[in-house]
């Protein structure tokens, strides 16, 4: 075992193609670590991968090692009994010999499986790894039996867990049955937060010499989650204050009604092509901040998509012609001149009032100038409305969830249908549509914006986006 | 900003007239002049001192600030402690170095301004209601000392003010208040202490103020929401060199590579003891099928029952069947296994590939795919001979396929039968048929009606012996007949289970998949299940969940308690329909052929006038019928024929 002041070494061992690269790809957060393939011996050398402190990036926390497959236990396990020569002998003694011996160094043989036991004997805690859709077999039995004569603790861990064919009752009583009791689940492809969490708990118990590696590890993942979130949220209140302040002016080529329909349609049609791609690139950001990109991202997109049951916002009730008058303030002035006029006893003969509407006639349109235009014009405005607004703020919030549960390992979309329930829209408190009404009437805030779009931000913008931001991530519990 | 401005004014104004208050003696200019600018200059220093200091461990200056005010709302908040610390971290990122240290910068700078302003028109206010006396004695300022501030400070106010003559002037009654040379000398001062306020405390401030609400605004206009996380927290580490891959032996195999010879044992291989249990009619001791005696030999999963197989093997020279599992990965386990049975015997073993169907529900098809190329490659290397047969979904036709293999009396190259070209164009003739007397749109009866005679003209000679509908059949015929809708949704459901994944999220199979499960419904009343096993068919059937409860809806009578669907309109359900109808024709017509190629084929069904993975839209039976021709001219083209 190595001394306390190395890193923690853990070695991922088991059967050909049980997810073993896939487990250290997501527990890395690296799509980038070796080759995952459905054909089994992919894994042909022992391969390291290493959780670095953010404290200090030349203290390496633990190196995980993946190793080639038990293909061929059967074999391995004679071969290994074969060579005893007294009954009380050693397991370990065995082992060496073992390692020393030609079917070890043979590629046609056992060399494989002898590299496994070899990075296994170094390691500090062994993870076993299972598909837990097999049924566990007589063959699983000897390689837990060949690992065993490494004396290092071993957790079962069972992969695919989320998948329905998935029996991990099975593997915890065979695991029980062989004397292994702390299994724990943790798929590689399915990301949970929690299995993570009584994985490096388990390492901890069977390791306790490494506590304080572990817990700068699980403090590692537990601000980087943090942080990734912060980060979704803050691209995802970027976005929707973008489609929530947008604004298209229709521009119809006469005042007549069937040309202002026909303007309207176009420009509802721009504004909703511009806001699904405004809205697949902000998708892809959030992947970005997460540590996936290209495919993986788009196939986390599809489970999005799929999630959501094609819901889209760009619906007919989504959508809204904004009102041209802005009459709210004048009201209040013309309200005011009554109320002096009153409070004067009508000595002033309604100038008050008069001169509350002259203001609240100036106000209008100095307010409402362009608007007024437009009216005259037969131009309207275009925008988000609350349903669509509201939907892509679920899709957002979505987005991140859906990143939160993706593996690393994941290449396929997974069935995320979880994500979008009703939970999630009791869930919302309705602050990030209260604050994302606050964009409204600023169509330079949006870069979605046409005519007079985006005009660069201003410190009002920047500051809702945080607001919106924040009010998003409460939704985010551990 | 402004109320920041007006509580430096309220500090100005305080301070001056605090300052400017006469309690016997004259005012001491320097004094005033120093509280006055050299406060706010001392303060503003200090600040930026403490934050110099604490800026290398806690990163930008003012953003030190904002942590500090987070810490208050974290410790309010009840939601997630870290995450509301992560986002106010970024948020204090964002004020520290963004628009928002500056829009701190402009709020700082209006203080001082409406500071500085108010001063120096407090100073004006109370000199003109007071004749205040002015002079250098103080009771903590040496005389000499003030003298040489004073002369220091109008050094660079000369310019503007000219040469003022700063001499100590005292106030009523020792100088009279209209005393005209009290009066200059008072307005000197005056001068003096306003244009000494403005040039060294308001000017620079204001431009400061400006400076910051500029730079503040092109902040805030290029402000960006971080797009990387902050960094990579694990790396690669070395890796040993990869280990050689086995080199497959080119040599003779060690056995006789004969495959008409009768099999007379079996073994399994990996099969779980959750699969479907072998039928016994093969293997087993019934002889219905011509096979007697075929002896089981157990499981081949553990080294005493491989050196158990191995043993009864070599003393009986029997060939012998290799039942494996498709899931399980073909490793060199595997292959040494196999190896060692067929070197044992001394015959080539007939490697039965079984699981098919558990392998398409567990695996995306690429890994399918790949899977079952595995294996086929690996009886390709050892020189034996692989037949894929889902047992648990047997049909008439893959029984006696399998009886005929176990007796050696099939090959490998025998598996291709031609396809009748007839029996697809009759399927779609019947389609054509009841586009004809069924306007405008098929109903459940019509639908089913029409796939029914689909189903007998694929299925005309299946078995449906109560063996048949073993495996599948069974599931059928709990289907309530008189109840064709619930039929339609229970079949779907069960058709879920057999979904490969990669499917499922298939935009097309959604469309069509209602049409599926009314198909399946139709056979299962009608056909056998030999129509139905081991057929992506069924994979569209579990997609189709959505798809059938849409068409199931809107073909419902209007007393439905259910809203009428109002999202697909007549031409995309006609489409539906008829997509459906013709995708169940060509899926029964390719059976027998590879997995692939009918997958091909139906996406081909689906891609036909760009509806790229979507419905046709038919607009009536006319467009429905040519939409028919250019499908099965498209389908019979991709399968090699000549439309």
């Amino acid at each position: 075992m190595n001394e306390p002041s190395s890193p923690l070494r853990i070695a991922v061992v088991g059967h050909a193609n049980t997810g073993k690269t896939s487990l250290l790809q997501t527990l890395l957060r690296r799509r980038d670590f070796g080759v995952v393939s459905p054909t089994g011996g992919t894994t042909r050398s022992v391969k390291a991968g290493e959780i670095i402190s953010v404290i200090n990036e030349d203290e390496t926390l633990a190196i995980i090692l993946d190793t080639p497959g038990l293909e061929d236990s059967i074999n391995l396990r004679n071969k290994i009994e074969s060579l005893r020569t007294d009954r009380r002998e050693d397991p370990r003694t065995l082992l060496d010999r073992f390692l020393a011996s030609p079917a070890a160094q043979d590629s046609n043989d056992l060399a494989m499986e002898a590299s496994s036991l070899e990075a296994a004997m170094q390691s500090d805690v062994l993870l076993y790894a299972i598909d837990a859709r097999d049924e566990p077999q007589p063959r699983h039995l000897d390689e837990l039996a060949v690992l065993g004569m490494t004396a290092r603790p071993l957790i079962p861990l069972l992969n695919f867990t989320a998948r329905p064919e998935a029996d991990a009752d099975s593997w915890r009583d065979a695991c029980a049955r062989q004397g292994l009791h702390a299994t724990v689940s943790f798929d590689a492809i399915v990301f949970d937060d929690a299995g993570e969490a009584r994985l490096l708990d388990a390492i901890r118990t069977l390791a306790p010499a490494r506590e304080d590696a572990i817990d700068a590890w699980r403090a590692l993942r537990k601000s980087e989650r943090a942080d990734a979130i912060a980060g979704a949220n803050e691209i995802a209140a970027d976005f929707l204050i973008d489609a929530a302040a947008a604004i298209i002016v229709t521009n119809p080529s006469s005042r007549e009604a069937l040309a202002r329909e026909e303007a309207f349609k176009a420009a509802t049609k721009m504004l909703l092509d511009a806001l699904r791609e405004h809205e697949s690139r902000a998708m892809h950001r959030i992947a970005g901040i997460f540590g996936f990109s290209g495919e993986e991202a788009d196939a986390a997109l599809l489970e999005i998509t799929d999630a959501m049951g094609g819901v889209d916002f760009a619906d007919t009730a989504s959508l809204e012609r904004a009102g041209l008058w802005a009459a709210g303030a004048g009201t209040g002035l013309v309200a005011a001149g009554a109320i002096v006029d009153l409070a004067v006893g009508g000595i002033s003969l309604g100038g008050f009032t008069a001169l509350g509407a002259v203001g609240a006639a100036i106000g209008a349109i100095g307010g409402s100038g362009p608007k007024i235009l437009r009216r005259l014009r037969g131009q309207d405005e275009v925008r988000i409305g609350k349903t669509g607004l509201a939907l892509l703020e679920l899709r957002q919030h979505a987005t991140t969830e859906a990143f939160l549960k993706r593996g690393h390992a994941a290449i396929e979309p997974a069935r995320i249908e979880a994500t979008i329930t009703k939970a999630f829209m009791d869930q919302s408190d309705g602050e990030p549509e209260k604050l994302l009404a606050e964009a409204r009437g600023h169509p330079k805030w949006s870069r979605l914006s046409i005519p007079g779009g985006w005009q660069g931000g201003s410190n009002a913008r920047a500051s809702l986006a945080l607001r919106i931001a924040t009010s998003l991530g409460r939704r985010f519990k551990d | 900003m402004l109320v920041l401005g007006v509580l430096g004014g309220i500090a100005g104004t305080s301070t001056t007239g605090e300052l400017l208050r006469q309690d016997g003696g004259p005012v001491h200019a320097a004094a005033v002049l120093m509280i006055l600018i050299g406060g706010p200059w001392s303060f503003i220093l200090l600040r930026t001192l403490i934050l110099l200091a604490i800026r290398r461990r806690s990163g930008p200056l003012l953003g030190r600030l904002v942590p500090a005010g987070f810490g208050w709302m974290i410790n309010r908040s009840p939601g997630d402690a870290d995450l509301t610390a992560a986002v106010a971290g970024r948020t204090a990122s964002m004020l520290a170095t963004g628009p928002g240290r500056r829009l701190a910068a402009v709020g700082s700078g209006a203080f001082w301004c409406g500071y500085a302003s108010i001063a120096i028109l407090t100073i004006w206010f109370v000199t003109a209601r007071v004749a205040l006396g002015f002079g250098w004695e103080s009771s903590w300022l040496p005389a000499e000392v003030g003298e040489s501030i004073v002369e220091f400070a109008s050094g660079p106010l000369t310019p503007i003010l000219g040469d003022l003559s700063l001499e100590p002037v005292a106030g009523p009654p020792t100088a009279a208040a209209d005393d005209p040379l009290a009066l200059t000398r008072r307005r000197a001062w005056i001068l003096f202490l306003s244009a000494g306020i403005g040039i060294y405390l308001l000017l620079p401030m204001l431009l400061w103020t400006m400076l910051q609400a500029a730079v503040g605004h092109l902040a805030a206009a290029r402000w960006q929401p971080k797009l990387r996380n902050r960094h990579r927290t694990s790396r690669v580490g070395q890796s040993k060199p990869d280990i050689a891959p086995s080199k497959t032996k080119a040599t003779t195999p060690g056995f006789d590579q004969k495959t008409n010879v009768p099999c007379g044992r079996f073994v399994c291989l990996d099969r779980p003891g959750t699969a479907v249990p072998l039928p016994s009619e093969i293997f087993g001791l019934d002889d219905a099928h011509g096979l007697v005696g075929l002896d089981g030999l157990g499981d081949l999963d553990s080294r005493d029952s491989m050196e158990h197989a191995l043993t009864l093997t070599r003393e009986s020279g029997h060939r012998i069947a290799v039942i494996a599992w498709l899931p399980t990965t073909p490793d060199r386990g595997v292959r040494r296994r196999l190896k060692e049975l067929g070197d044992a015997s001394g015959v080539t073993p007939l490697l039965i590939l079984d699981g098919g169907a558990p392998l398409r529900r567990r695996e995306s098809p690429s890994i399918a795919a790949t899977r079952l190329e595995d294996w086929r490659t690996l009886a390709s290397e050892l020189g034996i001979e692989a037949f894929e047969c889902d047992l648990a979904n047997l049909t008439e036709t893959s029984r006696i396929g399998l009886a005929d293999r176990l007796q050696g009396r099939g090959s490998p190259d025998s598996d291709s039968t031609p396809r009748d070209r007839a029996t697809l164009d009759e399927s779609f003739a019947v389609i054509g048929r009841h586009l004809s007397t069924t306007p405008p749109l098929p109903d459940d009866d019509t639908l089913a009606t029409c796939l029914q005679e689909i189903a007998r003209i694929h299925s005309a000679q299946l078995d449906q012996s109560p063996e048949g509908w073993r495996s599948w059949g069974h599931r059928l015929k709990e289907l309530d007949p008189s109840s064709a809708a619930d039929g339609l949704k229970m079949i779907t459901t069960r058709g879920l289970d057999l979904l490969p994944g990669g499917i499922r999220s298939h935009a097309g199979w959604i469309g069509i998949g209602g049409i599926l499960g009314a198909a399946a419904c139709a056979a299962a009343a009608v056909a056998a299940p030999a129509a139905l096993v081991s057929l992506p068919a069924w994979a569209g059937t579990g997609a189709g969940i959505a798809g059938i409860l849409k068409v199931w809806r809107s073909t419902r009578p209007t007393s439905s308690p259910e809203t009428p669907d109002t999202e697909a309109d007549e031409p995309d359900r006609l489409g539906e329909a008829v997509l459906g109808a013709a995708t169940v024709s060509v899926l029964w017509w390719m059976q027998g052929e590879d997995e692939s190629r009918i997958s091909a084929a139906l996406l081909k069904l689906l891609q036909i006038r760009d509806s790229n993975g979507g419905t046709p839209r038919l607009e009536n039976a006319e467009a429905a019928r040519q939409w028919l021709a250019e499908a099965r001219g498209a389908v019979v083209e991709m399968t090699g024929g000549d439309s």
